[in-house]
């Protein structure tokens, strides 16, 4: 099984929020300096799912990422935890992509991508079998890239996704997580699934794919490098381009004040601080 | 000696039976030996080590730790037994030799010994004494029952053999008193009075009794030889060499390796085979005496978890001896032809083991192999059926969770007699788990994924990292130069991020303000110094940090250094001239010690009516590992109105660990009870007001443990620094 996974990379969300600055004016929100960027949490349990299926029934993984050059980081690591090769976009007119955009980048990578393999995948026609990314990204939270490729690629998609197993060639038996429990799916190939942590821990990568990873040449593709999907009414299909604009961003101001209510008692303290509570309307 | 002068049933002369009987037990102590000295040498080359290094310190070692048994006494009880056993034996040996002697070679005899007064009556005098010693070894293993000891067939036949030397020895030397007395027998004063017993007896049944006891005794001695190499009490050989070969670099070094160059060459990273642990460490394995005292002293082992260091060591012992063979062949089948490979290959001892081959075969035949610890038998024996299968020694001998009880606080190894080393081992099968297999917990996972990302344990940003003394009038290095100062106060990742140890951090700062010591910080260019990722096996993280830091200092011309936090201090002083980082260490205990000395800090009367008695808790890492006991007692009694004192037992050298160490502070404490409980209690025996320590994990693990008996608020755990600066504020204030 052909397997493509999209990384997508993160500011490292172990940072307290305090630490990030918001600035209005390029309405961006500025991670502290010194602090590098991470793979996003749920792409690298994608990445461990697509590992998984990999070592249970061969084939190989593909990690994909779009973003500035420091996302070669992570996708070195995807290729030190296993991954056989690894495709970095880059372009700036893709840079501050919405879901639309980036979506469509992919899109189109991963058609190429499925074209480039060589090796056909079950069905022939696309060159992979299976899609996943996370379930969202920790920075935006929005969860519509994947189904954005889904919709391109015209796959089907599963979202959010907590176990995946072969049942036979080309099928797929789906865990999908819903508010109280879970469905059970099965899904034909080529899909796309949006993975949740409940798959399972990303491995941390051994010590000998790091020193590999680290000297792996990863091509990167600019937008002029990503073919269309070769609809025949549209030749530059998905277009390129940005649907939505973020109007404001700015950081909520938050008062705190701290006060020291005293009493000669405890059971005084007690009483005066009700008081003082009733006071401020609290209670 | 009689029985030398008439033939052995009046055809075979007495010493060629006896020339026999030394060749046959000769061949088979040597072939033993050098069966062991070839697993061995399964080992690798090991650096830490060297025999020719430093004699008069390795003399010195000989001397107090052999001869005089200062280890040993540690423990009065099984010191005084085998103090005397030791001794007696040493004492004896001179006179075995002769009866050897005058046995092989009729007619020999060196009356300054077999004559020699002083002599005769200290051999008298310590066979005594060894057979009081054999009855306390009775007592201890029948009725006291030590846990620490362990209990098999192997202690009770040496026991045993060494009781019939010592018996037959009596029985021989009176009845030849009897048969035919001699001038200088009354100085072998105990066998005198003992041969009045028989006279009843005929000249011709005492003769026999004579000769009988004679054989016995002699050949008593041979099987002990020949049953050493198969038995613990090989110690005997080894425990000596293993104290010259001691390892004296510094306590707190774990032995480097080269892991980019390892990874380049395909080599292992860590020690998942007996073949990548050094030879030393083989010895180790084979010299450990079962004694138990490291199980005793050993924190993991006290709180019902699966590692014991001795369980380690003889689980070595006994994967070495039974499966080394296989290696051995495997090695040798590779090398054959080839000259150039270490085992085997230097010519001298390919020579030595052709000689070696035919005693071993016959030793083969006449007793088939047998592991030293009782076991399930050897799957088939060594012929040419198939291979047994040879379980791997890291994860099925020597379970995973076995090394990652550890805490590295070497109590186990202060504890040793015969100077075993067990924390390097330890961590270099962790290091094959981590490095190799990639096998750890999440815990593990989540600081290895922190330390890289953001240089701390905890994932702060580095950038904050010097936001704990702002506002203090506290310099950072670069703002000023290191020439104008006296020392980098090196703050460490509790130090700079953990909301509870800043508060010691800045008392240690306000104190060095205080004293006028003029000092600077590295603020966001101080990283973790790796001691976490070291000892817990991620070797090469450990170098990528080691290295920034090394870097940093050296281009900053850093000279002097004071750490807070013991692992800092540890790793700056021990750890990082390996890596090109020579500096200046001090603990703060001794500078903070220094400077009271000095009168440079006035403490004042303590402001609390009636005083305050605190109690102190060894640090692992600056006690054990640095010797720095006294210092921070000298802050403590420098205190006016402060009581110190001690843990009943478990203070100084021979402290329990808090738990943290070895990088077990940033994982879960799953298996048994917890240690930083056991600590909490054992430091409730003193019946402080608080307890004092100094190291941030110390403080860590202890406040953890009083919070969860309910202690937190009537035991306070405090830093020295945090008492002397409440001391020093107090004589500001008045
Ligand atoms: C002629 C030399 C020696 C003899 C005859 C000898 C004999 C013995 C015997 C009989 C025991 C067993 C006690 C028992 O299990 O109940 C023993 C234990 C032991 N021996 Fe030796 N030994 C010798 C040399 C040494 C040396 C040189 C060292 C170390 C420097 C050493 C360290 C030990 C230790 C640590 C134990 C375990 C003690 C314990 O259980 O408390 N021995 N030895
Ligand atoms: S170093 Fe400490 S925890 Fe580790 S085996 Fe030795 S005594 Fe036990
Ligand atoms: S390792 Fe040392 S202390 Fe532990 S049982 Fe062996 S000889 Fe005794």
């Amino acid at each position: 099984m052909n397997v493509v996974v999209c990384i997508k990379q993160v500011p490292d969300p172990e940072i307290p929020p305090a630490q990030f600055k918001v600035d209005e004016v390029a309405r961006a929100v500025v991670p502290p300096p010194s602090v590098a960027p991470v793979m996003n949490g749920y792409d690298a349990h994608a990445l461990e799912a697509a590992l998984r299926l990999k070592e249970r029934h061969g084939g190989t993984v593909t990690a994909l990422s779009l973003g500035p050059p420091s996302a070669r980081e992570v996708l070195k690591r995807a290729l030190a935890m296993g991954a056989d090769r690894a495709c970095h976009v880059d372009d700036p007119v893709l840079y501050d992509a919405d879901s639309w955009l980036a979506a469509a980048a992919l899109a189109r990578a991963i058609y190429r991508i499925g074209g480039e393999s060589g090796r056909s995948g079950q069905n022939g026609q696309y060159g992979y079998d299976l899609i996943l990314c996370g379930r969202q990204a920790s920075d935006t939270d929005a969860g519509q890239v994947g189904l954005g490729i889904a919709a391109f690629l015209s796959l089907p998609a599963l979202s959010p996704v907590q176990q995946v197993e072969v049942i036979e060639n080309g099928r797929l038996r789906v865990e999908r997580l819903t508010e109280e429990g879970y469905q059970v799916i099965d899904v034909r190939l080529p899909a796309l699934l949006a993975v949740s942590s409940e798959i399972g821990e990303p491995r941390y990568p051994p010590l000998r794919g790091i020193m590999a990873a680290s000297r792996a040449q990863i091509p990167m593709w600019t937008a002029a490098d990503l073919p269309p999907l070769g609809r025949k009414d549209d030749g530059d299909w998905p277009p390129l381009a940005r649907k939505l604009r973020l109007q404001r961003l700015y950081q909520e101001r938050r008062e705190a004040a701290c006060e020291h209510v005293q009493g000669e008692s405890p059971a005084d303290a007690g009483r005066a601080l009700a008081d003082r509570l009733r006071q401020v309307g609290v209670i | 000696m009689l029985v030398t002068r008439d033939p052995l049933f009046g055809v075979v002369p007495p010493s060629l039976v006896l020339l026999g009987a030394v060749l046959v037990a000769g061949g088979l102590f040597a072939a033993g030996m050098w069966r062991l000295y070839r697993l061995m040498r399964l080992g690798k080359s090991t650096s830490t080590t060297s025999i020719a290094g430093r004699p008069v310190k390795r003399a010195k070692g000989m001397l107090f730790d052999v001869l005089l048994q200062r280890r040993l006494l540690a423990e009065p009880y099984g010191g005084v037994m085998h103090a005397l056993i030791f001794w007696g034996f040493a004492v004896v040996t001179v006179m075995t030799a002769h009866t050897f002697l005058a046995g092989l070679f009729p007619g020999f005899d060196l009356p300054a010994i077999s004559r020699n007064p002083i002599l005769l009556a200290s051999v008298e005098t310590f066979m005594a004494l060894v057979l009081l010693a054999l009855s306390m070894a009775l007592l201890r293993r029948l009725v006291l029952r030590p846990q620490r000891l362990t209990y098999n067939a192997d202690a009770y036949t040496v026991l045993a053999l060494i009781a019939v030397l010592m018996a037959t020895a009596f029985l021989t030397t009176s009845t030849s008193i009897a048969y035919d007395v001699q001038p200088w027998d009354r100085w072998a004063y105990l066998s005198q009075a003992l041969a009045p017993a028989w006279v009843g007896l005929e000249p011709g049944h005492l003769l026999l009794l004579h000769r009988v006891s004679w054989w016995t005794h002699v050949l008593t001695v041979l099987a002990f030889l020949a049953y050493l190499p198969r038995s613990k009490h090989l110690h005997v050989v080894t425990a000596p060499l293993n104290v010259w070969l001691r390892n004296l670099g510094p306590r707190g070094r774990l032995p480097y390796r080269d892991v980019e160059a390892a990874l380049e060459a395909g080599q292992p990273l860590g020690a998942g085979e007996v073949t990548e642990l050094t030879w030393k460490d083989l010895l180790d394995s084979l010299t450990c005496t079962e004694c138990g005292r490291c199980e005793a002293a050993c924190p993991a082992s006290s709180t019902g978890k699966p590692l014991s260091p001795k369980r380690l060591m003889t689980d070595l012992r006994q994967y070495l001896v039974r499966h080394g063979p296989a290696l051995l062949r495997d090695a040798e089948t590779w090398s054959r032809g080839d000259t150039d490979r270490t085992l085997g290959g230097r010519r001298g001892e390919a020579f030595a083991a052709r000689v070696m081959g035919f005693a071993l075969t016959v030793w083969r035949m006449l007793r088939p192999y047998r592991p030293l610890r009782k076991g399930p038998a050897p799957n088939g024996n060594t012929g040419t059926a198939s291979p047994p299968v040879r379980p791997a020694l890291v994860g099925e001998t020597i379970a995973e969770e076995v090394l990652w009880d550890c805490t590295t606080c070497r109590a186990c190894v202060d504890a040793c007699p015969v100077l075993i080393d067990h924390v390097p081992k330890i961590v270099d099968m962790r290091r094959h788990l981590v490095m190799e297999q990639t096998r750890f917990g999440p815990e593990a996972q989540r600081l290895f994924d922190n330390l890289e990302a953001s240089g701390n344990p905890w994932r702060f940003p580095r950038a904050t990292r010097g936001d704990w003394a702002a506002g203090l009038g506290i310099p950072i290095l670069g703002e000023v130069s290191v020439d104008d100062v006296d020392l980098v106060y090196w703050v460490g990742c509790a130090g700079a991020y953990d909301e509870r140890y800043q508060k010691v951090t800045r008392a240690f700062a306000r104190l060095l303000q205080h004293a006028g010591v003029r000092f600077a910080i590295l603020g966001p260019r101080e990283t973790c110094t790796g001691d976490a990722a070291r000892r817990a096996g991620h070797e090469y993280l450990f170098q990528t940090l080691a290295r920034q830091n090394v870097d940093v200092l050296n281009a900053c011309g850093v000279k002097k250094i004071v750490a807070t936090c013991a692992h800092c201090f540890n790793t700056l002083q021990d750890e990082y001239p390996e890596l090109g980082g020579q500096y200046e260490v001090i603990h703060h205990s001794e500078l903070l010690a220094q400077l009271v000395r000095e009168g440079r800090l006035r403490p004042a009367q303590d402001q609390q009516p009636g005083g305050r008695t605190f109690t102190y808790h060894d640090p692992c890492y600056i006690g054990r590992y640095h010797d720095l006991y006294e210092p921070p007692r000298d802050v403590l009694r420098a205190l006016p109105g402060l009581k110190l004192r001690e843990i009943p037992q478990h203070n100084r050298a021979r402290a329990t660990c808090c738990g943290a160490g070895g990088a077990r502070a940033f994982m879960e404490e799953t298996r048994g009870t917890r240690i930083n409980h056991l600590r909490l209690e054992q430091a409730e025996g003193a019946q402080p007001d608080g307890i004092a320590t100094s190291c941030p994990y110390c403080i860590m693990m202890l406040e953890d443990a009083a919070r969860a008996k309910g202690r937190y608020d009537t035991l306070p755990v405090r830093d020295i620094a945090e008492l002397l600066d409440e001391w020093v504020e107090a004589a500001e204030s008045r």
